[in-house]
């Protein structure tokens, strides 16, 4: 009697978890890693069509800022929905 | 027939004489074929080529335009977006162009200064006339009713990437006597009508003559450095960036 209420408790635990590992959700991540490269890709390829240093720097921190100002805007949206 | 001809002929004649001042439009053209015609030392990742490709199509959308009296001009660009087009991209295209940083041209003192903003500064880059070493040719086309003729030069880009030599081809018409033109290409003898600048065309799109003088305002403040002493300051903070972007 004992064994069986031990074996029933494990089932019930089991499909009590297995149903509720479906509804578990991996936060997404926000940051600005790709922002940075993003920019770096956008300053490399100025640089070597032959826009000035100037110019170039200002592409990757044009780039870079409205990466941002995206990244921002989505984790915003995921919070507000989550 | 013969008398209006000549009538009119004495308008376009008069208006231009006695102008006292001018306002040009100018459209801008991409040659985004050049983009492929460029052998870059390393290879320059399809992300950016995308982006810098996307830039160059809006350039064609972009106009600027040229005030001036008989010895001071000023040059400036429009700063309208279409509601469906991408701001990054958008402002790429500014970028490219120039198109947020006024020229001031004076031909009394010889000085042009490009006013901008960076690194949370305002500068006024000092340029020379005469810095340009233009090559007058015979050869001329008609822009709109006006004569041109074909006048070129080359200046150099150097950069973290290397060295590169940029060409600038001229037409001006000898028959509108402002020395003046996009940019910084000003000091030929009549008002430069279409200009190639390594990859853009500035065409006129309209002229205005007005008789009445204008006065061309001077930039108000800003730190005034040369061209070598600003990309020096763009490289360093470049090298302070990437520096920073290597510790995370």
């Amino acid at each position: 009697m004992n064994k069986i209420f031990n074996v029933l408790v494990i089932v019930l635990f089991m499909s009590s978890f297995l149903n509720a590992s479906g509804k578990i959700k991996t936060a997404e991540i926000h940051n600005y890693d790709h922002c940075s490269l993003q920019a770096s890709i956008i300053e490399f390829g100025a640089l070597r069509y032959g826009f000035s240093q100037s110019e170039a720097y200002e592409m990757g921190s044009n780039s870079f800022d409205y990466c941002v100002d995206k990244a921002n805007l989505e984790s915003a949206m995921y919070w507000e929905n989550n | 027939m013969k008398n209006s001809f000549i009538a009119i002929f004495f308008c376009v004649f008069a208006s231009i004489s006695f102008a006292q001042s001018i306002y040009v439009d100018y459209k801008l053209i991409a040659n985004t074929k050049s983009l492929n015609q460029i052998e870059p030392k390393e290879e320059i990742p399809n992300e950016a080529i995308k982006v810098f490709k996307e830039a160059f199509v809006l350039i064609n959308s972009m106009k600027m335009h040229l005030e001036a009296n008989k010895t001071e001009a000023l040059f400036w660009g429009d700063n309208l977006m279409n509601s469906d087009v991408d701001p990054m991209v958008y402002n790429m295209a500014k970028i490219m162009v120039g198109n947020d940083k006024p020229y001031r041209t004076d031909l009394k003192t010889g000085v042009i200064y490009k006013r901008t903003e960076a690194f949370g500064k305002i500068f006024l880059i000092k340029d020379s006339i005469n810095s340009m070493d233009w090559k007058l040719t015979k050869e001329q086309k008609k822009i709109g009713n006006y004569t041109c003729f074909k006048a070129t030069a080359n200046y150099w880009v150097i950069n973290s990437a290397g060295k590169f030599k940029k060409e600038v081809i001229a037409w001006y018409s000898p028959s509108i006597s402002y020395n003046f033109g996009p940019k910084n290409f000003s000091g030929l003898p009549g008002l430069i009508l279409e200009l190639t600048d390594d990859k853009i065309v500035y065409v006129m799109d309209k002229i205005t003559f007005n008789p009445e003088n204008i006065k061309i305002d001077g930039f108000k403040k800003g730190t005034i450095v040369s061209n070598e002493e600003f990309e020096s300051l763009a490289q360093k903070a470049m090298e302070i960036r990437n520096n920073e972007r290597k510790k995370f």
